[in-house]
């Protein structure tokens, strides 16, 4: 969980996008590291495989500046979508303070989304930790698109636990923001 | 549309025992464990790992050190080469560390306890400390990697011992942060986090 630094007047905190392949995790960062300001981001980290999908993991810090004579740092993680990933996904997950999930909302992603979600949980409660208590925040994505699901359909069978959720278009930066405050506050909530 | 096999997932997640079954229970919570709480490092010890990091990189001729979380955040850096570049090679390194431990896994081991990435001119050398954490020394070709293995294995011990008398004082300190820093903090990311930040 979150690390604080007293002698460096540091905190650090630790969030991972998690989503089934393609849903928009790597997008969400990219948007983030594009209209951030310069001295609030270091480089985006990207370990990608040739055809450009999330091999490993792409990472991404943020610096708020110093709160109270302590530096807020936020680091941002996304796991590799792809089914054949889960160990690897098991192992970026490892210490995070909270999550993001990002469900794709098109109609023929429910299923994976569900699969996802259900994977996020148990690894989540492998860890020990209480999954309803989990600083949890989730992001449907691609609502721009004519297959999009209607929230009222995704909530029902995606946020059946009720958590913080947003709309979003990732690829323009809609919801993006929204997001990434929502999952900063709830982690700084649980510091 | 998905009906049944999806409504029973969602009783699932939520967790209220209808149907499909409930997700695994889990494991007991102990008194303090780094992975589930937040871990407080003070002056004291921040200063006993400085010196046995300091001495680690000395001895090995490292242009860099570090202890860190296997989450990836660095506690201590010492070293002159890659300060600026240390939040990412903290990342890769503990991502790397935790993904060997998967494989570790399959193979029907706990962990492996180290882990080495050797270049033309660069090595890395990283050691589990405890359960929670993880030392790494990068050095180059003239130091010889059994001599860094030695020296590496025996700041383990010592950096271990510092870490777990930090969990011993983290069990007794009050949790959570000041109020005040934590109205601030929700402060700040409003204002940097809005929804178009300028460059």
């Amino acid at each position: 969980m979150a690390l604080i630094n007293v002698a460096a007047r540091e905190i650090h905190g630790k969030i991972v996008y998690y989503g089934p392949g393609l849903c928009g995790k790597t997008t969400n960062l990219q948007y983030i590291h594009g209209k951030i300001p310069a001295g609030t981001k270091g480089d985006l980290l990207s370990i990608a495989t040739e055809t450009e999908r999330t091999l490993f993991f792409d990472f991404l810090p943020l610096d708020l500046g110093k709160v109270h004579g302590f530096t807020i740092r936020f680091h941002l993680y996304t796991v590799p979508g792809q089914v054949l990933y889960e160990r690897t996904r098991i192992a970026v997950l490892n210490g995070a303070d909270g999550v993001v999930f990002v469900a794709d909302a098109q109609r023929d992603r429910l299923q994976d989304n569900l699969q996802s979600l259900r994977e996020l949980a148990q690894n989540v409660s492998h860890q020990g930790k209480r999954f309803l208590d989990y600083p949890l925040v989730m992001q449907y994505n691609k609502m721009d698109l004519p297959d999009s699901l209607p929230v009222p359909i995704l909530d029902r069978y995606l946020n059946t636990i009720r958590v913080p959720r947003f709309e979003a278009t990732a690829v323009n930066g809609n919801g993006v923001f929204e997001t990434l405050r929502a999952i900063c506050k709830l982690v700084t909530n649980k510091l | 549309m998905p009906n049944d096999e999806y409504s029973g997932l969602s009783r699932q997640l939520r967790g209220d025992g209808n149907g499909a079954p409930a997700p695994a229970a889990p494991a007991p919570v102990p008194a303090f464990d780094p992975n589930l709480n937040d871990m407080i490092i003070d002056q004291v010890t921040s200063d006993s790992i400085r010196l046995v990091l300091t001495q680690l990189v000395r001895d090995s001729h490292a242009s860099g050190g570090m202890v860190l979380d296997r989450a990836g955040q660095i506690i201590v850096w010492d070293g002159s080469g890659y300060r600026d570049e240390s939040m990412q090679l903290g990342a890769l390194i503990a991502g790397t560390y935790a993904s060997t431990r998967q494989m570790a896994r399959i193979l029907g081991e706990n962990n492996f306890r180290t882990l080495l990435q050797e270049g033309a001119r660069e090595k890395i050398f990283t050691e589990a400390v405890g359960e929670y954490w993880l030392v790494s020394v990068i050095f180059d070709r003239h130091t010889h990697l059994g001599l860094v293995k030695v020296i590496c294995n025996r700041a383990t011990v010592d950096l271990g011992a510092v870490l777990l008398r930090s969990i011993e004082m983290n069990r007794s300190r009050p949790r959570g942060l000041d109020a005040a820093l934590q109205r601030v903090t929700r402060d700040t990311i409003d204002l940097i986090f809005r929804e178009e930040p300028e460059k």
